[in-house]
């Protein structure tokens, strides 16, 4: 191997080392690509009940903007959720919010939480969440970063409530918070 | 180098059945074990396929979640379930460790791809790869790395089992073999045992027992048939000999009485010389034709005897006498105590063995010496010796000396006969109850003994 060759490669190293650095968005794309992927995976360790899934398509709604929707987008694309179509369905306003089977509140606003929560709680309908404590709040499902992976909360007091059963297995890798 | 044609049948047969057995056994037993530790490999491999099945469905939901921690508990509690799992690990789709345990004390086994579905059995490991699905996708993979802690356990159990058995087998093998070749070899060795008999006995009337239609029963009657050719060809041979010289007698009586007729009228000595050498001859063929006779009435069972009071001392003296007459070479002594008894006999026939004993020993003592005739009474029978001390007989001839036709072989030194004289002798005591037997050393002479009973 030449010299040259091998100044090519670190200058390459380098760059690839400091162009990720300044590159934040990325780091942030992978992490709503995971949590798209788990938010589908859900689905398969939820009972929405008879209520729940009406015939007609699986429908995930996002309040707010979140980086989420894009990678839910493409899943919708290629899979089926509880054996129906998945539509994904962005609201700016929670009182927009009609017929759907998971809702997602994206982390920018805290106050929708508790909104959603008194608006909707007592229906069949998955909330999850992505800030500090929102399963305390009476969110089912709520995202958080610990020791830089991507964890997720239960609540399954709450879920109880809204005539969600969720499994035991997707139990056992969550952080169970329970409200009384 | 063993040679097989030494081997007596009977061993042959043995070794054929036991080495045949061991084969047989060997290659059973063989297969037996190789069969039980594929049997016990592939329970292993079942069992271990469907924990690793199980373990990856388990996982799935740790997978999805990218929960290694669940992960690695589920492969840790396997250990509880399995414990001759020592080493366990998922590997995500791409091929990333995901997730391992290791029992304890044991240094960590990394799995390499490729990551599909695969077993393999390396020395005392089993090596299982299972692939995750849920819904037709691919999830990872389960890899299970299992100690096969009975192999060696039940390999040296059932190669035990399989010696003991062998070991049985070949020794009842060899049990049915020592039972079974009796069947072959005994028939055959009394066969050869019969064969001996008549050899030895010239008892060509002795049959064997034919049994079964074997190859040993063809045998056997084949002997018999034998037998049976040769004692006609014996009787044919016994006619012939018996017409022969009595064809041969008449003839040579009446050219005898007109030799003796021409030797009494006959005045030229030169005449009567040429006339007593003729006689001479002539006398020697008729004791060789009555020889013939008498042997041709023995096989017949025609030899008359005419059994009556006779004084032995003065049959012997008159024998001695006699046979002094014919040598001037040898001097012949009645030697010890008169036997003083009467004995029931033929006189003519006890007369005619002393006298071919006498001969014999004349003959057979070329040099010239004494000859003793020698008597002992006991009380129930009176034993007549005569010795010579020419040149003797091997130990060998002793008993054969006693048989038809036989000459001692060694004595080819221009003596001759028949070989008939003892033979009939023989015969003779034996119709008398009596024995006659030889003792005897090569070089240094022989002394001929006869016994009759004696009846009080």
């Amino acid at each position: 191997m030449t010299i040259k060759k091998h100044i090519i490669l670190f200058v390459a190293a380098i760059s690839f080392v400091v162009g990720s650095a300044f590159m934040p968005s990325q780091s942030n794309t992978e992490e709503y690509i995971l949590k798209a992927a788990f938010l589908y995976r859900f689905t398969d360790y939820i009972d929405w009940g008879s209520s729940g899934i009406q015939t007609g398509d699986f429908t995930i709604a996002i309040l707010g903007k979140s980086g989420i929707t894009d990678p839910l987008i493409e899943i919708a694309k290629q899979k089926k959720a509880q054996g129906k179509r998945i539509v994904i369905k962005q609201y700016d306003n929670i009182s927009d919010i009609a017929g759907c089977q998971i809702l997602f509140i994206s982390g920018s606003n805290k106050q929708d939480v508790e909104m959603a929560v008194s608006k909707m709680g007592d229906k069949p309908i998955l909330i999850v969440a992505e800030q500090t404590d929102a399963c305390a709040k009476g969110a089912h499902v709520n995202f958080l970063i610990s020791d830089n992976k991507l964890k997720f909360e239960i609540n399954p007091s709450a879920a109880t409530i809204s005539g969600l059963k969720i499994s035991s297995q997707l139990l056992q890798h969550a952080i169970v918070v329970n409200t009384p | 180098m063993l040679n097989i044609r030494n081997i007596s049948i009977r061993n042959k047969l043995i070794w054929m059945q036991v080495i045949t057995a061991m084969l047989v056994l060997g290659l059973c037993f063989a297969a037996f074990v190789i069969s039980d530790i594929k049997g016990y490999k592939e329970r292993e491999l079942r069992n271990i396929t469907s924990i690793a099945q199980v373990t990856g469905t388990n996982s799935i939901s740790a997978i999805q979640f990218l929960d290694n921690d669940a992960a690695t508990k589920n492969l840790s509690n396997l250990e509880r379930v399995q414990e001759d799992i020592v080493s366990a690990s998922i590997f995500d789709k791409t091929g990333n460790l995901f997730a391992s345990a290791t029992k304890q004390g044991i240094e960590p086994y990394l799995f390499y791809g490729p990551f599909s579905d695969s077993y393999k059995f390396d020395d005392d490991y089993l090596y299982v790869y299972k692939n995750i699905y849920k819904s037709n996708e691919l999830f990872g993979t389960v890899c299970l790395k299992v100690e096969l802690s009975q192999l060696e356990q039940i390999k040296s159990q059932k190669f035990q089992i399989a010696a003991v058995l062998l070991l049985l087998g070949v020794a009842l093998a060899f049990l049915f073999a020592v039972i079974n070749q009796q069947y072959i070899s005994k028939p055959l060795l009394s066969l050869v045992k019969v064969m001996k008999e008549v050899r030895r006995n010239e008892n060509y009337t002795r049959q064997v027992p034919v049994e079964g239609t074997d190859e040993i029963g063809i045998l056997s009657l084949e002997f018999n048939n034998l037998m049976d050719q040769i004692i006609q060809s014996n009787q044919k041979k016994d006619e012939f000999i018996g017409i022969a010289s009595h064809e041969l007698k008449t003839p040579l009586t009446s050219a005898k009485g007109f030799l003796e007729l021409l030797n009494s009228i006959e005045q030229d000595q030169q005449n009567k010389l040429f006339i007593n050498k003729a006689l001479n001859s002539i006398n020697k063929l008729q004791s060789l034709i009555y020889d013939l006779l008498d042997v041709s009435k023995i096989q017949a069972g025609q030899l008359q005897l005419d059994i009556k009071e006779l004084d032995i001392d003065k049959l012997i003296d008159e024998c001695v006498q006699e046979a002094q007459i014919s040598t001037t070479t040898h001097i012949i002594l009645r030697d010890g105590a008169m036997a003083n008894s009467i004995v029931f006999a033929d006189k003519n026939r006890i007369e005619q063995v002393i006298i071919n004993l006498l001969s014999n020993a004349i003959k057979y003592s070329p040099k010239g010496e004494k000859i003793f005739v020698h008597t002992l009474r006991t009380a129930s029978k009176i034993t007549v010796s005569v010795q010579d001390f020419g040149v003797g007989l091997p130990l060998s001839d002793h008993e054969k000396i006693f048989d038809r036709f036989y000459r001692s072989k060694e004595k080819d030194s221009g003596i001759s006969g028949f070989g008939l004289g003892l033979y009939i002798c023989a015969q003779i005591i034996k119709r008398h109850n009596g024995r006659i037997w030889v003792e005897s050393r090569e070089g240094s002479g022989s002394i001929f003994y006869f016994e009759l009973p004696v009846y009080n």
